[in-house]
């Protein structure tokens, strides 16, 4: 017979472990599941950074130091080798039909993928809610920025945001009722210097700014976890945890009463004679044993992947919450890419944070209606993917270069490397999509299936990105033969790790599927929580939203129990 | 007195990587491991080093025979060299394969070699994870 519990949610990421943390807090019997492992204890985190340093330097993906033997196989957690169409032989956990490659990856891990993303934590600008009123393209979404500004607030205070209150006030309309929580972690070195050469440069009557950039980091002791020591692992992981990560609020959801159990894999919800979900079914690993618990309210929480695999497998695959056949449908991503030049200063890349300031100016622009919005960040982390220094390395020594001449070139070259990275809007296209594989992994469940194009609103906006950062080069001086741009003749782009979209949120039942509060239309007892819900991308990374959502909607599963 | 192989593998290492000074037991270590991959490579250029290591123009001489040679027969000695370098600044090399030239996977090393690569210290920063700094550092150039 299945446990019994108020509140069911299912996946332990950030909006999993705040809604579990709140609901545990206000003394409702809470359980959390999660497909992959605990590992919440500083020695798991200390193995998690030997497994990454032992590392080769091409193996250092975002999934690398999570990687283990059955949670690959169990609870798979997508990464570079993934990023391929599929073909008959191809065993990859991602069976991609293209046209083009989805690049995102996330972490099934208890604390998801906050263990690995950068803890970049800007607020989405109130157009972003409105695309489809003010640019005549996407969506609305059904909720406002004053909506959800509270929300923010308390988001910001839960995850430990450090930033500047004067810069970030009232940027485009986002006005901030509370200031951060912490102060703005500190600007880098490189970065003030080309700060001082750029600040004030108006582009096409834009006039750039750079802003510290709010994240998700501790610029003092705050919570219990130490302030950052710069140790430049942002992505994939924090050894010292002064970068948020949602065990955090795990451990607090667990204090509070909340269960987790962990390694538990959902394999349906099933419904009830109410259509309600009435049972929620898992299968542990690697024992393969099948359990189910029993929950009046289950809030989905399991990334914009999983959440519409474990829909559409439900109901003897037939799937659930989907009359509007919206679920999986709408997948987006912020394609991104960068430019990368050699300053004619010296930036001295890899101490600090692997990112400390940006450039927002383009947040909103008079082009949306034809080209996507876009957010630059100046990476301090060398030349970023255009070329890591032990490929720097590389090609001084394949020049045959050694001691002390070999020395001198590579401090005169990696200290002087700075790349700007930009990451863009994507439009919401319903064939972009996630169904279901007929291929299954090792516990029979089917595979995602993901169609995925970068259309020409995004592509448009990459060309006249690159230009932006083109003139930036110039005015600072830079050597337009020692650039080094993502090349969009071959229609290239990376994935942010932001997955969004695929549940979207919305007034209209027929067109979404969950309502404003984040709960299902079809089924009153069940709510989706994270990315899965945006409506629209922004271009601006995803967590602070999704929490802001989250904490709202953990309000809203409160009053529905007591009502 | 006759040099030990570790020696001269030492004194190669310090010029080809320009590093004055270096850790006996990672070197130590190192030379295992190239050793391990590539046997008879590594023979024959500790070999080749151990003939001109007295010369007073050494940086020279280890570049027309070793680094840079074109002499015939020692084809594999440059690509060993660049092995030896990018062990030494990275923890990672890439073992030559049966036709002299690098493998496409890396061998890595420990944590602790990680730490120590000499890139790291060249471009006045450390490698990631290993800060060992206080907030803020990073505002100030090194």
């Amino acid at each position: 017979m299945a446990d019994e519990y108020d509140v069911v949610v299912i996946g332990a990421g950030v909006a999993g472990a705040l809604i579990a943390w709140k609901l545990a807090d206000a003394r409702c019997n809470v359980l959390l599941l999660d497909a992959g492992e605990k590992r919440l204890e500083k020695n798991d985190r200390a193995a998690f950074v030997k497994l990454y340093a032992e590392a080769t330097n091409r193996n250092k993906t975002p999934s690398e130091p999570y990687v283990d033997a059955d949670n690959s196989k169990f609870a798979h957690s997508p990464d570079n080798p993934d990023f391929a169409l599929a073909d008959p032989a191809n065993k990859l956990y991602y069976r991609q039909t293209g046209p083009n490659i989805f690049k995102s990856q996330y972490q099934r891990l208890v604390g998801g993928s906050t263990w690995s993303f950068r803890g970049n934590s800007p607020r989405y600008i109130p157009s972003d809610f409105k695309l489809k009123t003010l640019h005549g393209v996407g969506a609305d979404w059904p909720i406002s920025y004053d909506d959800l500004e509270p929300w923010y607030c308390d988001a910001e205070d839960a995850l430990g945001v450090a930033g500047d209150h004067r810069e970030w006030n009232g940027i485009f309309g986002a006005y901030r009722s509370r200031k951060f929580p912490l102060p703005k972690i500190a600007q880098a070195y490189g970065d003030m210097k080309l700060k001082s050469k750029i600040d004030g440069l108006r582009i096409d009557g834009v006039k750039v700014r750079m802003f510290a950039l709010p994240q998700a980091r501790n610029s003092r002791k705050y919570d219990g976890r130490p302030a950052c020591e710069g140790n430049s692992n942002c992505v994939p992981l924090c050894p010292i945890q002064a970068k948020y990560d949602a065990t955090v609020h795990v451990k607090k959801a667990i204090k509070a009463g909340a269960k987790l159990i962990d390694r538990a894999v959902v394999t349906d919800l099933k419904l009830d004679g109410s259509n309600n979900i009435g049972e929620v079914v898992y299968k542990t690993w690697p024992d393969g044993q099948i359990n189910s618990a029993k929950g009046r309210i289950v809030v989905l929480a399991a990334h914009g992947i999983e959440a519409p695999k474990i829909l559409l497998n439900s109901n003897a695959g037939n799937g659930i919450a989907n009359s509007s056949q919206q679920v999986g449908r709408n997948l987006m991503d912020h394609p991104g890419g960068e430019g990368a030049a050699m300053m004619p200063f010296q930036v001295f890349p890899f101490r600090g944070p692997q990112s400390t300031s940006c450039i927002e100016s383009f947040r909103d622009h008079k082009f949306r209606s034809e080209f996507c919005a876009f957010r630059l960040t100046i990476g301090n982390d060398g030349w970023g993917r255009s070329e890591h220094p032990f490929d720097t390395l590389k090609k001084l020594t394949d020049r045959k270069l050694f001691g002390e001449e070999l020395r001198k070139e590579l401090h005169h070259i990696v200290t002087r490397q700075l790349r700007v990275a930009y990451s863009t809007e994507q439009l919401p296209d319903p064939n972009n999509r996630v169904t279901l594989a007929d291929e299954a992994d090792e516990f029979g469940i089917r595979k995602p299936k993901i169609a995925y194009k970068v259309d020409d609103y995004t592509r448009k906006g990459m060309e006249y990105i690159q230009k932006i950062i083109k003139t930036i080069f110039t005015k600072v001086g830079t050597r337009e033969d020692e650039w080094e741009f993502s090349d969009l003749k071959t229609g290239f782009y990376s994935g942010s790790g932001h997955i969004m979209g695929t549940t979207r949120m919305g007034s209209e039942p027929q067109t979404s599927v969950v309502d404003a509060e984040c709960r299902s239309h079809d089924h009153q007892n069940l709510f989706i929580a994270g990315s899965g819900v945006f409506p629209t991308s922004s271009c601006t990374n995803p967590t602070i939203t999704l929490a802001a959502l989250a904490l709202r909607a953990a309000e809203s599963v409160q009053k529905q129990l007591s009502s | 007195m006759a040099r030990t192989e570790l020696d001269t593998f030492i004194a190669l290492s310090k010029v080809l990587t320009g590093e004055k000074k270096l850790d006996k037991n990672l070197a130590d270590e190192y030379l295992q491991r190239l050793k391990a991959q590539n046997p008879t490579q590594m023979q024959k250029i500790l070999a080749e080093f151990g003939a001109i290591a007295d010369d007073p123009f050494l940086v020279f001489e280890v570049k027309r025979r070793i680094a840079a040679t074109t002499e015939a027969g020692k084809e594999d000695l440059p690509a060993m060299a660049q092995q030896i370098i990018r062990l030494w600044y990275t923890s990672e090399f890439f073992p030559l394969g049966p036709d002299g030239k690098p493998v496409a996977n890396a061998s890595s090393g420990t944590q602790k070699q990680y730490y120590s690569g000499l890139l790291w210290t060249v471009i006045q920063a450390h490698a990631p994870t290993n800060s060992k700094q206080k907030y803020g550092y990073w505002t100030k150039r090194p």
